[in-house]
């Protein structure tokens, strides 16, 4: 696979954000891959979301189901899902001292066809609020079939804090 | 055109208890993509391999490493694996009977001196005698800020490793 991972778009928080735009999905392209490394928020215990774009628009219906596995490296794992909530997340639940930072690689699928819903797949490791080392494992659905161009990923109380970095790249066809 | 997974080197693995991919991790790139293939223990029986980083004085050994697996049999109940405060991040490979196996992960941030090393890492290995499959999804850190110029790869009971394939690619 090598060579044929092409980057579309990056942005490097310079300044706190409530959000980051990833655009550039064009019909050239079938699968996308997100990273995300070195992801801060700046209000402990605050959460990375999700949402969908078109052309700039986040997608709010209560449409985005997923389910995981929860991974933790102190205690037994959890399941986690859910149903129609209005946006996705990473159950990174991130926290302010040193190093409570997070990092992802999502891949993204049918994002770009308007008949069928759009599918991602996640995982995550980080180190979360408590300063314990936690990951997901799973995926989730955007059940509505339209076509996504960009994909968003938003605090869900604060900002993301400076140097998080995120990636989206198409997996050359 | 120009593309952005980009291969950096490959090395084989043979008859060793040990071994470390140098000089694999710059600041050309912050994070990267690892497949190990085709790692068996030459007959014996079920063996698991575990992961470290190298730092400029050589293969980080202290108590530093955090890891969570979750260990997938296809003829058992799953396990919830867990640690923290450990030498290594183990099952970064597994397999058994000479059967090979195939794995891969995610290493971010290795190069930064101010970040922690994390890694999300997967395995598919045959396993057991009973010729089961065995799936790993897994996380890890290296509770260090420092830089990290590779990794080092060790069978976790001291066995000679065999017959796999390294590869690093930069995720640019």
């Amino acid at each position: 696979m090598s060579g044929s991972l092409v980057k579309l778009d990056e942005q490097i928080v310079s300044t706190p954000v409530s959000s980051v735009n990833l655009t550039g999905m064009t019909s050239d392209y079938d699968v996308y891959v997100v990273q995300g490394n070195n992801i801060s928020l700046d209000t402990d215990a605050d959460l990375l979301c999700i949402r969908t774009l078109i052309d700039g628009t986040q997608q709010t219906a209560s449409s985005y189901d997923k389910a995981g596995m929860l991974l933790k490296a102190n205690t037994t794992f959890q399941d986690i899902h859910g149903t129609n909530a209005d946006f996705w997340y990473l159950d990174m639940i991130l926290g302010t001292a040193t190093q409570e930072i997070g990092n992802f690689t999502t891949y993204c699928f049918n994002f770009g066809n308007s008949s069928e819903y759009s599918f991602i797949t996640m995982e995550s490791t980080f180190r979360n609020t408590h300063s314990v080392l936690q990951g997901i494992a799973g995926g989730g659905i955007y059940k509505v079939a339209e076509a996504h161009n960009g994909i968003k990923y938003y605090a869900y109380t604060g900002n993301i804090d400076t140097n998080s970095r995120f990636v989206l790249y198409g997996l050359k066809k | 055109m120009a593309t952005n997974l980009e291969f950096i080197k490959s090395e084989t693995v043979n008859q060793v208890i040990s071994f470390s991919m140098t000089d694999c991790f710059s600041d050309k790139y912050e994070n990267y993509f690892v497949t190990i293939q085709g790692l068996d223990h030459n007959n014996l029986t079920r063996h698991i391999t575990a992961l470290r980083f190298i730092n400029s004085s050589g293969v980080v050994t202290s108590a530093n490493y955090d890891l969570a697996k979750l260990g997938m049999m296809s003829n058992n109940t799953f396990s919830d694996d867990y640690a923290t405060a450990q030498t290594s991040i183990n099952e970064i490979s597994a397999d058994g009977y000479g059967k090979g196996s195939g794995s891969s992960f995610y290493v971010y941030n290795p190069y930064s001196s101010s970040n922690y090393t994390f890694v999300n890492y997967q395995v598919s290995a045959f396993y057991d005698i009973h010729g089961s499959t065995r799936g790993v999804k897994g996380i890890g850190v290296l509770n260090i800020a420092e830089t990290h110029t590779g990794f080092n790869i060790f069978d976790y009971g001291g066995f000679n490793m065999y017959n796999g394939k390294i590869s690093v690619f930069g995720v640019k």
